[in-house]
C-alpha cells in the first residue's frame, strides 16, 4: 500500500486519464459526503428544538435553534466529572501504555537480546486466547483494584499490537550500525536508548500516545465491570447510562407508568445528539495535531 | 411431587444453563464456585415447601393504621401504617442496586434512603451497578461477574433477574429461600398475597419455594395497552365518517380517510402501526381471543385447561382475509409491519395518522398537558365486532408483575432483617415515598375528604408533579405494593386533569369486552432442562407467525389459496409445535397454585 505523491510530468491528460479523475473524484466525494452527513446531522440536531426532532423535520440544518440540551449537560454534575475523568484516564492511560510499549518494544527489536524469540512469543500468547471476564475480574479484585482509578488504567495497559509495530519501527529506523557507532564512542545501552533511539522514535511515540488515548477515551467496559463509585466513571459510561435510562421500548415495559416513559423519552430526545457531540469533539480536535506523526509512524511500522 | 429426584437433575442441568444464561464471559473459573454452590444446595432443597414460619418466633403483625389517610369504600391494597423499628443499626447491609443518575442520583445520599433508614433503623450501603445497554435492554455482565466470583453483597435490589434466573440461582443456593421469614416477618407481603391470590405463584421457583420479594404494580390501563387502538376524531368528522364499531365500519372509514384525505399535507397513513406496536392483538380480537406473543412465546390460550395454539385456527385465517381486503382497498400497506417506532412518532407529529395501533398516545404523538393538545384528537377505538359477532379485548389478567425485586444472597447472615426491610417498603406511605420522595419534601400528600381519584371515588393522595425532582425518590425501584385501587386513588385536579385519567378512561371501555380469565395462560416457569429447546422453538414460531401475518395481509401470499394456508399451517408442525405445546402443558399442570 502507500499513496504515491510523485509529481506527474507536465503532459496533457488523455481522455482516459480525465475519465479516471472524474470517476475517482466523484467516488471520493460521495464517500466524503456519506461520512460528513451524519456528523452534520448530529450537530444540527443537537442545536434543534426537541419537537423538531420528534416530528422528523431536521434534515440538514438546525430547526428552531435551541441550546437547551447543552445547558442540561452543563448543569449535570455527572457529565462534567465524567468528562474530567475521561481526560484523566486518556492522559494517564496514554502515558502508562506508551512507556510500557516503548520499554518492551525497543529491547525486543535488538537482535542481541537473549531469548528474543521466546520473549516475543510470550507477549503474543494473550493475543491467541484470552481468559475471559471472570478470571480477570477475580484478579482485579484480589489485587484490591476494584473501585479505584487503577482498575481502568492498569488492566490491559499495554496492547500487543502496539508493541509489534513499535518493535518493527525500531528494527527499521534505528539500524545496528548506529548502535555500533555509539558503542565505539563509549555509549552504554541506556545512554544509547535515551539519547539516540528515543529522539529517533518520536513518530511511533505519537502513534502510541494517540492509540492509547483514543482507546481510553472510547472505553467503557473496564469501568462498567470494575467500578461502582459513580465519581470515578468515565464519560462514556455516564453517556451509556443516560442513554440506557432514556431508551423506551414500549413492548418490554410492563406495569410501568406512562408518565415515566414520557419523561424518559423527552430526556432522550433532548440529549441524545448533544451527548454524541460532547463525546465526539475532543478526539476530533486532537486528531489534526497528531495526524502528521500518526501517518508517518503507522506507515513505517506497517512496512515491517 | 417428585422432590426426591429433583435436586440432582436440576443442579446438573442448571450448571450448564447458568453458563449459557450468563453469556460468553463466564469461563472456566465460573465452574468451581458454582459446583460448590450446587453441592451446598442438595441439603436445602429437600425441605418441605409449605412455609410454616420460624419456630418459636411470634409472627409480626401489621402496625396501627395511620389516621390521617382516607380510603374509598371497598378499598383493596396497601395501607399507611406504623412501622416498628426493625434493627438497631449496629450492622450495615451491603446491597447492589442499578445505577440511575437522572432521578435517584447517589443512592447513599438520596432523601428517601435517609427517610427510610430513620424509619426502620436498618443501615444500608448501596453499590450502584449499570445494568442496561444503551438501547434499554438488560446487561447483567457485571452482576454475573459478581455472582461467579463469589463477590456477593447481602442482597440485590431492583436487578432485573428473570423469574427463571431467580429460580436457578435459588436452587443452587446462591439466593436464600425466604418462605419462613416471610411467614413470620412480612405482614404486608402476606397481605398482598391474600389480595392477589395469583401473585405468589408468579414469584416462586421451580421447587415452589420463594426466593424473591417483588413489586406488585397493578396498572389498570397496562392490562390492555398492547391491544388498544386510536383514531383521530377530527379527521373522522372531516370525512363525514363515524368512529367504527365493527370491522366493516373500519374498512369503510379507512376508505373514506384515503379518498378524502383530511390531513394538512394530504399524505395520510390511514392505518398505522409500528414494529413495537404490532396490530395482531387488536385486530384478532374481532375474530378470536389471541393473547399476542413475542419471541419468548405466546399465541397460546387455554381451552378447559388444555393449551391450544391460536395462529393456525380458521378464525385467524378469517382475520388475515380481512386484512387482505384492506390491503386490496389500498388503505393498508407494508409499512404497518415495517415502520420503526421513531418513524411512527414522526408521522404522528406531522399529523399523518388516521387509525393507529399504539401502546398509548405517547408512542405516536408528543403529549403536552398544556397549550395546544393535538393528541386529544385521538380517541380510543373499542374492540370491533367481527363478521361472526366476536368481540374481545385481549386483557392481561396477570400483568402486575412489577419491575423491582429483592433477592438475599447466602452471604447475608441475618436475612430476616432484609425481609422486614423490604416488607416495610410495601406499606403505603413508603411505597408512595419511594416513587415521589418523602412526604415532607412536599411533592405529594394525603387527599382531603371529597377530592376525587382517577376512578371517580374518594382520592387517597395528590401529587404536585411527576416525575419528582432528582435525588429524593428511588424511581419506584423499591419493593412496592401498588394495587389497582391505590393507583386509582390519585387525586385528579378538575382544572388540570392528569394524563393517567385519560389512560384510565381509555381502558374502562375495553374492560367489558375482556375475555374470560380462564382463557388466558398464566405466566409459567419452564423446566430448565427444556428451556433452551423451548426458547428456540418460540423464536421460530414468532418469526413464522409475524412474517406470515405480514405476507398474507399485504397479498404476498394468497390467503384465499388453500395451498398457501396449508403450507403455513404445516410449517408449524416442522417447527415442532406439538412438542412445544406439550412442554408448556406440562409446565401448566405442574404450576404452583
Amino acid at each position: 500500500m502507500g499513496v504515491s505523491t510523485r509529481r506527474r510530468p507536465h503532459v496533457a491528460d488523455s481522455t482516459g486519464d480525465r475519465a479516471y479523475y472524474i470517476i475517482n473524484y466523484s467516488v471520493l466525494a460521495m464517500f466524503t459526503l456519506s461520512v460528513l452527513y451524519p456528523l452534520v446531522y448530529v450537530l444540527s440536531s443537537s442545536f434543534s428544538r426537541t419537537s423538531a426532532i420528534t416530528s422528523g423535520s431536521v434534515k440538514l440544518w438546525p430547526v428552531g435553534l435551541s441550546l437547551d440540551a447543552y445547558k442540561t449537560i452543563w448543569h449535570s454534575p455527572q457529565l462534567v466529572t465524567g468528562f474530567l475523568n475521561s481526560v484523566f484516564y486518556a492522559v494517564a492511560g496514554a502515558i502508562v501504555g506508551t512507556v510500557l510499549t516503548v520499554l518492551a518494544g525497543y529491547p525486543l527489536s535488538r537482535s542481541d537480546l537473549p531469548f528474543r524469540r521466546i520473549l516475543t512469543f510470550f507477549f503474543l500468547i494473550p493475543t491467541l486466547f484470552s481468559a475471559g471476564i471472570i478470571p480477570t475480574y477475580l484478579i482485579v479484585r484480589q489485587l484490591g483494584l476494584l473501585n479505584t482509578r487503577w482498575a481502568i488504567i492498569l488492566p490491559g495497559a499495554m496492547t500487543v499490537f502496539n508493541l509489534i509495530i513499535t518493535r518493527a519501527f525500531y528494527q527499521l529506523s534505528v539500524p545496528k550500525e548506529l548502535l555500533e557507532a555509539a558503542r565505539v564512542d563509549g555509549a552504554s545501552d541506556f545512554r544509547f536508548f535515551v539519547q539516540v533511539a528515543l529522539p529517533l522514535s518520536k513518530p511511533i511515540i505519537a502513534v502510541n500516545l494517540l492509540f492509547y488515548a483514543i482507546a481510553q477515551w472510547n472505553g467503557w467496559f473496564s469501568a462498567f465491570i470494575y467500578l461502582t463509585n459513580e465519581h470515578l466513571y468515565p464519560l462514556q459510561l455516564v453517556l451509556r447510562e443516560i442513554l440506557a435510562q432514556s431508551s423506551v421500548d414500549p413492548s418490554s415495559i410492563q406495569g410501568s407508568n406512562i408518565a415515566e416513559l414520557m419523561q424518559k423519552k423527552q430526556l432522550f430526545d433532548k440529549l441524545k445528539y448533544a451527548l454524541i457531540v460532547v463525546a465526539m469533539v475532543p478526539p476530533l480536535i486532537a486528531y489534526p495535531f497528531v495526524q502528521k506523526h500518526f501517518i508517518k509512524g503507522a506507515l513505517i511500522g506497517s512496512l515491517k | 411431587m417428585s422432590t426426591e429426584q429433583q435436586p440432582r437433575t436440576t443442579s446438573s442441568v442448571s450448571r450448564r444453563n447458568f453458563l449459557r444464561l450468563s453469556g460468553a464471559g463466564l469461563g472456566a473459573a465460573a465452574a468451581p464456585s458454582l459446583l460448590a454452590a450446587c453441592s451446598s444446595n442438595d441439603s436445602t432443597t429437600s425441605k418441605a415447601t409449605t412455609a410454616k414460619g420460624l419456630e418459636g418466633v411470634k409472627p409480626v403483625q401489621l402496625g396501627a393504621l395511620d389516621s390521617g389517610v382516607r380510603y374509598p369504600a371497598g378499598y383493596v391494597g396497601p395501607t399507611a401504617r406504623k412501622i416498628p423499628r426493625i434493627h438497631d443499626g449496629s450492622k450495615t447491609f451491603k446491597i447492589v442496586v442499578p445505577q440511575n443518575a437522572e432521578s435517584i442520583g447517589d443512592w447513599n445520599k438520596n432523601a428517601f434512603t435517609k427517610w427510610f433508614e430513620e424509619r426502620t433503623g436498618v443501615k444500608v450501603e448501596f453499590e450502584a451497578v449499570l445494568t442496561f445497554n444503551p438501547d434499554g435492554s438488560q446487561d447483567l455482565t457485571k452482576i454475573n461477574a459478581m455472582l461467579a466470583s463469589g463477590d456477593l453483597p447481602d442482597a440485590f435490589l431492583a436487578i432485573p433477574f428473570t423469574t427463571s434466573q431467580v429460580s436457578l440461582y435459588g436452587q443452587q443456593g446462591l439466593f436464600v429461600a425466604i418462605d419462613d421469614y416471610v411467614q413470620t416477618y412480612a405482614p404486608h407481603t402476606l397481605q398482598s398475597f391474600k389480595d392477589y391470590p395469583d401473585w405468589r405463584p408468579q414469584l416462586v421457583a421451580a421447587d415452589h419455594k420463594l426466593y424473591q420479594l417483588k413489586t406488585l404494580a397493578d396498572c389498570f390501563h397496562c392490562r390492555v395497552s398492547p391491544a388498544r387502538a386510536y383514531v383521530n376524531k377530527k379527521y373522522v368528522e372531516a370525512v363525514g365518517g363515524a368512529i367504527p364499531t365493527t370491522t366493516d365500519e373500519l374498512r369503510e372509514l379507512l376508505k373514506l380517510l384515503k379518498a378524502k384525505d383530511p390531513t394538512p399535507k394530504h399524505n395520510i397513513i390511514p392505518f398505522a402501526a409500528s414494529v413495537g406496536n404490532a396490530i395482531d392483538r387488536y385486530i384478532m380480537s374481532s375474530f378470536l381471543y389471541s393473547p399476542g406473543g413475542d419471541r419468548n412465546g405466546g399465541w397460546m390460550r387455554l381451552n378447559n385447561d388444555k393449551l391450544e395454539f391460536v395462529a393456525d385456527k380458521d378464525e385467524w385465517r378469517e382475520a388475515l382475509r380481512f386484512l387482505r381486503q384492506l390491503s386490496d382497498d389500498g388503505t393498508f400497506g407494508r409499512e404497518v409491519f415495517t415502520m420503526t417506532n421513531d418513524a411512527l412518532l414522526a408521522a404522528g407529529n406531522q399529523g399523518r395518522l388516521g387509525f393507529v395501533r399504539g401502546y398509548s398516545w405517547a408512542v405516536f404523538i408528543d403529549i403536552a398537558e398544556t397549550g395546544e393538545q393535538p393528541w386529544r384528537d385521538y380517541v380510543p377505538v373499542l374492540p370491533l365486532k367481527g363478521p361472526s359477532g366476536t368481540q374481545y379485548a385481549s386483557w392481561d389478567y396477570y400483568n402486575y408483575n412489577g419491575w423491582s425485586s429483592l433477592v438475599i444472597t447466602k452471604k447475608c447472615s441475618n436475612p430476616e432483617v432484609l425481609v422486614q426491610w423490604a416488607d416495610a417498603q410495601m406499606e403505603l406511605e413508603a411505597t408512595l415515598s419511594a416513587g415521589l420522595g418523602p412526604r415532607d419534601k412536599g411533592d405529594w400528600g394525603w387527599a382531603t375528604a371529597g377530592q376525587k381519584g382517577i376512578n371517580g371515588k374518594q382520592a387517597i393522595m395528590y401529587q404536585k408533579q411527576y416525575p419528582p425532582p432528582a435525588n429524593i425518590s428511588w424511581n419506584n425501584w423499591s419493593i412496592n405494593y401498588e394495587s389497582n385501587d391505590s393507583r386509582l386513588g390519585l387525586w385528579v385536579d378538575p382544572k388540570n386533569p392528569t394524563f393517567e385519567k385519560d389512560l384510565y378512561d381509555a381502558s374502562v371501555g375495553y374492560k367489558k369486552y375482556a375475555q374470560p380469565k380462564e382463557f388466558q395462560l398464566p405466566p409459567l416457569l419452564l423446566d430448565p432442562a427444556s428451556a433452551s429447546q423451548v426458547a428456540d422453538m418460540a423464536a421460530s414460531i414468532e418469526s413464522h407467525v409475524t412474517q406470515s401475518l405480514a405476507k398474507f395481509a399485504v397479498g404476498e401470499q394468497d390467503i384465499n389459496s388453500d395451498g398457501a394456508w396449508n403450507s403455513y399451517v404445516g410449517a408449524f408442525k416442522k417447527i415442532g409445535l406439538s412438542n412445544y405445546l406439550d412442554l408448556y402443558q406440562k409446565a401448566y399442570d405442574k404450576r404452583p397454585k
